[in-house]
């Protein structure tokens, strides 16, 4: 069979010839057009490690507050136990400038055994606020429970580290008590706590996060504060933040007052870290492509298939079955979609090689995290190009199928003895 | 001893508008080892009659028996057994595929058996061989003359060595010297390998040359 393939394939050279630089042209926009798009959308599907679905943010502000006083404590935290108490709301937590998907930005970068430098962003928050519990981070198996987390009182040299940064630095080891070395001899910092693994921005791959009490509600910090509420399960958070702006004006409680609330996904959006609008174009550019593709691709090898309803004819009358022919063209068409692709393949991958390939939402911004997670797919340029290759074939060969299929079912099935006599 | 029977056959082309009678109530019996010749008038059904015994196509009523099955009872899968293993072609217009050499255009009924590839191209050779065109098993079938062509159709035809060989009109696309040469292997083929042959012809001297003739008129058997 695979030599009359390729007899059949090779005879029709100058039709084929044409569909293979189609298809290899095709592969080198699919190229272009998917590999952004997988790698975006795997970004986007990892787990956060916290419970975002259900999280609203509040603004806090104070009027006048060039004047910040003990008394804007008070106020804040009375207005903090009041929102505890709505029916709806299962946790509250306080949150300074940094916490997961917030637009501030702080790192540490810590130093491995090997020399290996490990950037980590740091994550502030405050004792006895349930922050751990509110934003749904876990404990990592067989470390201490977040709820005796929360309540840890922590100097500034012990950090709470996620289970990605302690299986690099203690690989199988238990992490409680050892000590991370930071950029300089004299940085030392002990772990006092694990928790699962939490991606201090969505649209990066990467988990390296420690955590660190930050001082009390003083001075110029207040600006930066902020409150996360976690609606009960079965709460829509949209629906949560709606009434709650509604009603806003009964949280106030002297100079401060809450501003807005919004849910975390708007928050997201609004400090514009995750760029949906950028993945949401290549989503729509790539569908317009495979679209494209679609009435391209599968037109071609229709019409192509077709034209040969007088050769079925003669296949049939010496003892083809419908499957005989069917598999036939359905090769045919799998080994020129095959070369076209490695073609296709081998041209981006002169591409690839001079300027690499995709990384990420971030590959510039955050390109010091990249480092640090060299086992991730994205990374590993062979993985890489082979992942996204084999997708690339993956697409290609299903419209080629439907292409070559359905009309070479058709002619398998049309009166042998009336397609001889048309030809 | 009777290879072929056709009893009570109608074949009725129908459209929205008008119903073409093709056949109607043929009944025809072919012995083992018989030449038989279908003669009549073009449009008088004897194609249709040729595609229906060959399995081609269907007949609007009536039962095709080969070898005493009654083919209307075969799924297609059976069918196509059937036509690989029991009946051979030869078009009037060839109908080889051009795409494939003359080797493998006779090696084609054999791609539906189960056997090794050297020996589809052994038997394919043994046949070129014996049509006389062993010289020509590279060439495609447009470097061909048309009775060249023809005889490639026939090595075809017997390459699986079929019982019955239909031939619609074989010398029809042919001048008279190619006619005679493939008419000689035809005899040879129904004397030597006492196939049995059904031929569609319009030639009075062809079909004089042949066992039986069966003349049709308006998808009626009138002799």
């Amino acid at each position: 069979m695979i030599k009359i393939i390729l007899k059949n394939i090779w005879s029709r050279r100058r039709i084929n010839g044409w569909l293979i630089a189609e298809l290899i042209l095709i592969t080198v926009l699919a190229w272009i057009m998917l590999d952004p798009v997988v790698e975006m959308t795997y970004d986007l599907s990892l787990e956060k490690g916290y419970d975002a679905d259900r999280l609203c943010a509040l603004t806090v502000k104070v009027s006048n507050d060039t004047t910040l006083e003990k008394a804007n404590d008070d106020q804040f935290y009375r207005i903090f136990d009041k929102i505890k108490r709505l029916p709806e709301v299962e946790n509250v937590t306080l949150t300074s400038f940094t916490f997961p998907e917030s637009q501030g930005t702080s790192d540490r970068v810590f130093v491995t055994n090997d020399s290996a430098r490990i950037v980590a962003s740091v994550i502030y928050y405050l004792p006895n606020v349930n922050f751990f519990e509110t934003f749904g981070i876990k404990s990592a198996e067989g470390y201490e429970s977040v709820d005796n987390l929360s309540k840890m009182s922590l100097s500034e040299n012990q950090f709470i580290i996620t289970k990605s940064l302690a299986d690099r630095f203690f690989p199988g080891e238990n992490a409680i008590g050892k000590t991370l070395s930071g950029d300089s001899e004299d940085e030392q910092y002990e772990v006092v706590g694990v928790v699962e693994d939490v991606r201090p921005f969505s649209i990066n791959r990467n988990a390296n996060a420690v955590f660190s009490l930050t001082e009390g509600l003083q001075g110029a910090m207040m600006y930066n504060f902020g409150m996360m509420v976690k609606v009960k399960e079965g709460i829509n958070a949209k629906d949560f933040a709606y009434k709650f702006n509604q009603n806003i004006s009964e949280f106030k409680d002297g100079r401060t007052y809450i501003e807005s609330a919004v849910t975390y996904d708007i928050l997201t959006e609004n400090r514009n870290i995750t760029p949906m609008g950028e993945y949401k174009l290549k989503v729509i550019l790539l569908c317009f492509f495979l679209i494209n593709l679609i009435i391209g691709v599968i037109g071609n090898f229709w019409l192509q298939t077709r034209q040969r309803a007088s050769e079925v004819a003669i296949m049939k009358s010496f003892g083809a079955t419908r499957r005989n022919i069917v598999s036939l063209l359905i090769g045919e068409g799998t080994v020129l979609t095959f070369i076209a692709w490695l073609i296709g393949c081998i041209i981006y991958l002169q591409y690839a090689l001079s300027h690499g390939l995709y990384m990420g939402f971030t590959q510039n911004l955050f390109q010091s995290f990249y480092s640090d997670i060299a086992d991730c797919w994205v990374n590993n340029f062979s993985v890489h190009f082979l992942i996204i290759s084999l997708i690339v074939f993956a697409v290609m060969w299903v419209f080629v199928l439907i292409g070559v299929t359905i009309p070479a079912v058709n002619i398998s099935k049309t009166n042998t003895a009336a397609a001889l006599h048309n030809d | 001893m009777a290879i072929i029977k056709l009893q009570n056959i109608n074949k009725i082309y129908r459209t929205d508008e008008i119903e073409t009678v093709a056949l109607e109530n043929v009944n025809l019996e072919v012995e083992k080892g018989e030449f038989l010749s279908i003669m009549g008038p073009s449009g008088c059904g004897k194609s249709t009659l040729l595609n229906i015994i060959g399995l081609l196509d269907t007949p609007t009523d009536g039962t095709v028996s080969i070898n005493d099955l009654d083919t209307s009872k075969l799924s297609d899968k059976q069918l196509a057994q059937f036509r690989n293993k029991t009946l051979g072609f030869v078009f009037q217009s060839f109908h080889l595929i051009n795409s494939l050499n003359v080797l493998d255009n006779v090696m084609l009924p054999l791609l539906y058996r189960s056997m090794s590839d050297k020996e589809r191209k052994e038997a394919a050779k043994l046949m070129l061989e014996r049509v006389g065109l062993s010289h020509r098993a590279y060439h495609y079938p447009a470097q061909l003359s048309g009775g060249q062509c023809q005889r490639v159709a026939i090595a075809r035809a017997i390459v699986g060595n079929p019982e019955i060989i239909l031939a619609d009109e074989p010398t029809g696309n042919l001048d008279s010297k190619m006619g005679s040469e493939i008419m000689e292997l035809l005899h040879e083929l129904n004397i030597k390998d006492g196939r049995t042959i059904v031929m569609v012809t319009h030639n009075e001297a062809q079909a004089n040359e042949t066992s039986r003739i069966v003349r049709f008129f308006d998808g009626r058997q009138v002799e």
